[in-house]
């Protein structure tokens, strides 16, 4: 407020000059030097640190020996892989597929049934959490009420190791899978349907239509929803925090939770810092791969 | 045309109408907790028409500081937006409206910064925040250590460059003929006519604003008078004997402002949502 107010001319005449783009630029740049390059450089110096007694000294890559060692952390970031290597192409697919219905002309209540899948993604992760947690309870949550009446066995969702990890699945993909239907509908609607129609005349099936036409010109969509869902899936925070708390026995804790825990809990800023270059690392290594991946594929 | 509906397509239309039901039956069931007691939201059965105890769980939410809790929700995410919007359309509009020599290399390192994820900004910027800073200014506790953080947002830079590439420069000449001066040229004439992209994007920076956890949590975690709504709710989740009423009602009460907005302009969500999204 304050730069644009800087703006107004007193003289009421402010003609162009070269210093006119950079008067637009000035309160973006100052904040992005101050809350995004400095913090990212900090962490990174903070990462060839160390804290003795109160005085900070260098102390090279130490603190990613630490890591090495560091049977939590290689949980965390296990547990975080389990997340993507098995949610996100779930979630994935079965976007894909409502998509494709959603998209067919003929479909009924077509758009009440879109917005009824994108509506989980206007909650917070935190009411989603909280939710999924009263619902899920053992003993008297709505879930294991239903099953118990169809005759199953109630399931352990929070307390034991691998249903826990279900659970969080099935809540990223309550969560998600709507909002990658809207980007995978956005992309079908740029197919253009004459492609369809000539596949009809030479005798092709919906089936073959969507291997031979969707699955091809979708490419570029499906890339950008991969790498969209795994920089969220590397980054679980709030619903494993919620519904689990990273337990039982870090079943569930994730790298972003261990990196909230050693700030808060160790209160040690430069194994933090680590980690959360670690964590940069791992989100670019993998969205590079993805891409590399998908323009191979291409040609 | 022809329409002949076959086996596959009753399956299709059962198995996707079956999944809609389960993406809206939590919000339901929110609404319908919200309305009873502790010991009703758990119980067996559990009953799903709606309940007589809303008054006593809102009280309770009162008592625990939910109203401060929702005016703090509420101008953080406000405040978030209206600058976030000023603040990147100035700079989309440096970006698309003038020739210089900067101008991609200062565009490139705003958009390397769209990978950064929070986490790693995150003990830097509440060391800062806690005043190591060349002011000695302790912002912990207060909205500005959630606000100004938030402010350097690339994804909206991206997006507004991308907005005012559509908008054409002749409308801007014309009104400099008239004698207006740049800024009555980027607020008077280039704001206007892209309103409905920026509608767009206030709609979600302040879903993402509203909704957010972790950056309070960090910056907020021991200070009641600053919390927001979502840190309430994990507040009272954290208690020893939890008040499942309560839970559910506050809960809602976080979800309800949205989801009205969200019926009278699902528009602006889902064009927001496709622009490209990450995270917040």
């Amino acid at each position: 407020m304050i730069e644009s107010r800087a703006l107004l001319p007193s003289s009421r005449r402010l003609q162009r000059t070269r210093l006119t783009p950079f008067a637009f630029l000035m309160p973006a740049l100052v904040l992005y030097a101050l809350f995004t390059a400095y913090p990212v450089a900090r962490a990174f110096v903070l990462s060839v640190q160390r804290n003795v007694d109160g005085e900070v000294r260098f102390s090279g890559l130490a603190q990613y020996q630490r890591l090495l060692s560091d049977d939590v952390f290689r949980q965390a970031l296990f547990n975080t892989l389990i997340f993507l290597v098995a949610q996100v192409p779930v979630m994935l697919i079965a976007a894909l597929l409502i998509a494709v219905a959603l998209n067919s002309p003929h479909f009924p209540f077509r758009s009440a049934l879109r917005s009824a899948y994108f509506l989980p993604s206007i909650m917070s992760l935190v009411a989603v959490g909280t939710l999924f947690r009263v619902l899920l309870n053992e003993d008297l949550g709505l879930v294991n009420y239903v099953l118990r009446e169809f005759g199953l066995a109630g399931v352990p969702w929070i307390t034991h190791p691998w249903w826990a990890k279900i659970t969080v699945m099935l809540l990223l993909t309550w969560r998600y899978t709507g909002f990658m239907m809207v980007i995978y509908l956005a992309g079908l609607q740029n197919i253009p349907p004459e492609l369809y129609e000539a596949a009809q005349i030479d005798g092709a099936e919906p089936v073959q239509s969507f291997w031979h036409i969707t699955l091809p010109l979708l490419r570029p969509t499906i890339l950008f929803t991969t790498v969209l869902s795994t920089i969220s899936v590397l980054q679980i925070f709030d619903e494993a925090l919620i519904v689990t708390r990273g337990g039982p026995a870090n079943e569930t804790l994730t790298i972003g939770l261990y990196l909230y825990q050693t700030v808060f809990s160790s209160v040690d800023f430069h194994y933090a810092a680590a980690i959360s270059v670690v964590l940069v690392v791992v989100i670019g290594a993998l969205a590079v791969l993805q891409l590399k991946a998908g323009e191979r594929g291409q040609t | 045309m022809k329409r002949r509906w076959s086996f596959a397509q009753t399956l299709a239309l059962i198995v996707v109408a079956l999944g809609a039901l389960l993406a809206v039956f939590p919000f339901y069931w929110m609404f319908s907790a919200a309305t009873r007691l502790s010991s009703e939201v758990l119980g067996i059965p559990p009953r799903l028409d709606i309940g007589s105890a809303l008054l006593t769980n809102l009280e309770t939410l009162v008592g625990k500081g939910f109203l401060l809790a929702a005016w703090n929700s509420a101008f953080i995410a406000l405040t978030t937006t209206a600058l976030t919007v000023l603040v990147s359309s100035m700079a989309g509009f440096a970006f698309t409206q003038y020739r210089f020599g900067a101008r991609e290399p200062l565009f490139a390192f705003f958009l390397v910064t769209l990978i950064v994820p929070p986490q790693v900004t995150i003990v830097p910027l509440f060391q800062l925040m806690a005043g190591q800073n060349p002011l000695g200014l302790n912002l912990l506790g207060t909205p500005w250590a959630i606000i100004l953080p938030a402010l350097s947002n690339s994804f909206a830079i991206f997006f507004c460059r991308q907005t005012f590439q559509k908008y054409p420069p002749e409308l801007s000449d014309a009104a400099r003929v008239d004698g207006a001066n740049e800024w009555q040229v980027y607020w008077q004439v280039a704001m206007p006519s892209v309103r409905s992209s920026l509608a767009a994007l206030s709609v979600f920076v302040f879903l993402g604003q509203w909704n957010s956890f972790f950056l309070p949590l960090i910056m907020n975690g021991n200070n009641d008078a600053g919390r927001t709504l979502p840190l309430a709710i994990s507040a009272l989740i954290g208690e020893n004997s939890v008040d499942y009423g309560a839970l559910i009602a506050g809960t809602a009460l976080s979800v309800l402002p949205v989801l009205v907005f969200f019926l009278f302009a699902q528009r602006l969500f889902v064009s927001g949502a496709l622009s490209g999204s990450v995270k917040g």
